[in-house]
């Protein structure tokens, strides 16, 4: 049902902007890690915002003539005809994350520091804490953003029972 | 429906019927407008809201009479609203064209609309009713 969508695309839009947030917060307290399970300084988690396929994709209509029923009698009812106008609407957001190389590893002159290099060198991951901060901020507008959308849409629910 | 023809459509109940559905849609495409506000080459899109809702009250040049189920109702009002993407220009991102303080508003006012629709359909039913059991209150 078309206002139960609204609430699955802003939940989808949550949940994206949570992981973003998620993945921020493991970069700012990671910030100093210079070890890690595959070696190497902390790579920086980076999540990456895709749009969830519509309706009009080749793909999409391609996976539905696949699974659809065969009309093969005319008593035959069609199997569920989109909704005019459905095939353009978008459904919500994915998300993926990544993880980035480090293009210029934060170098310290640390001899002593166990992760030191023969040359006495420390390789720390570059992450920049201010640029982190400023994409929280961002994604936790955005995530207040999808909370107002579906406040709105319950409400319309509500109202709608009202009638 | 035999119901329809006699009661409903006498009264503001279809138009009003297509204003809550064309806000729900709208709410929709809103939501995911806003869902995709990070998404890199993310297309905003909008609907044709107010086209759709002229068809069913603009008063026509010539209009049919409608005596037989099997007429074509002339002028024939739209089909259903339109989705499309309207051109603008990136925003401060560089990400895409959602422009949050835009949707924000759009949401704003679909809301609104969707609860005048609302409470004018009720007040419709209640008028009828008033007049299927024809006392006040």
């Amino acid at each position: 049902m078309q206002i139960f969508d609204a609430l699955d695309i802003s939940s989808s839009g949550l949940s994206a902007q949570r992981r973003k947030l998620t993945a921020i917060a493991s970069n700012l307290a990671n910030v100093d890690t210079t070890r890690t399970d595959e070696g190497g300084p902390y790579k920086r988690r980076r999540v990456v915002m895709l749009e969830a396929p519509k309706m009009s994709k080749f793909s999409t209509m391609l996976d539905k003539a696949e699974n659809r029923l065969r009309v093969t009698d005319l008593k035959h009812r069609p199997e569920g005809e989109p909704r005019p106008g459905e095939m353009f609407l978008g459904s919500g957001v994915l998300s993926q994350e990544v993880r980035e190389e480090p293009v210029k590893p934060r170098m310290v002159y640390d001899p002593n520091h166990p992760d030191a290099r023969e040359d006495g060198m420390v390789l720390y991951p570059d992450i920049n804490t201010i640029t982190e901060m400023v994409d929280m901020i961002a994604a936790s507008r955005a995530y207040e953003a999808n909370i107002t959308v579906m406040n709105a849409a319950k409400d319309m629910a509500n109202r709608s029972l009202e009638i | 429906m035999f119901l329809d023809k006699v009661i409903f459509n006498k009264t503001k109940v279809p138009v009003l019927n297509a204003v809550l559905d064309v806000t729900q849609l709208r709410q929709r495409v809103i939501a995911n407008n806003i869902a995709n506000v990070s998404t890199k080459g993310y297309r905003k899109q909008d609907v044709q809201f107010q086209e759709y809702l002229e068809s069913f009250v603009r008063k026509p040049a010539v209009e049919g009479q409608v005596s037989n189920d099997r007429h074509i109702p002339i002028p024939k009002p739209m089909a259903h609203p339109i989705v499309y993407e309207p051109e603008s220009s990136l925003n401060d991102s560089g990400l895409n064209n959602v422009d949050i303080d835009r949707e924000m508003a759009d949401l704003a006012e679909n809301h609104l609309f969707f609860n005048a629709g609302q409470r004018l359909i009720r007040g419709q039913f209640d008028g009828l009713k008033k007049s299927i059991s024809g006392r006040t209150g």
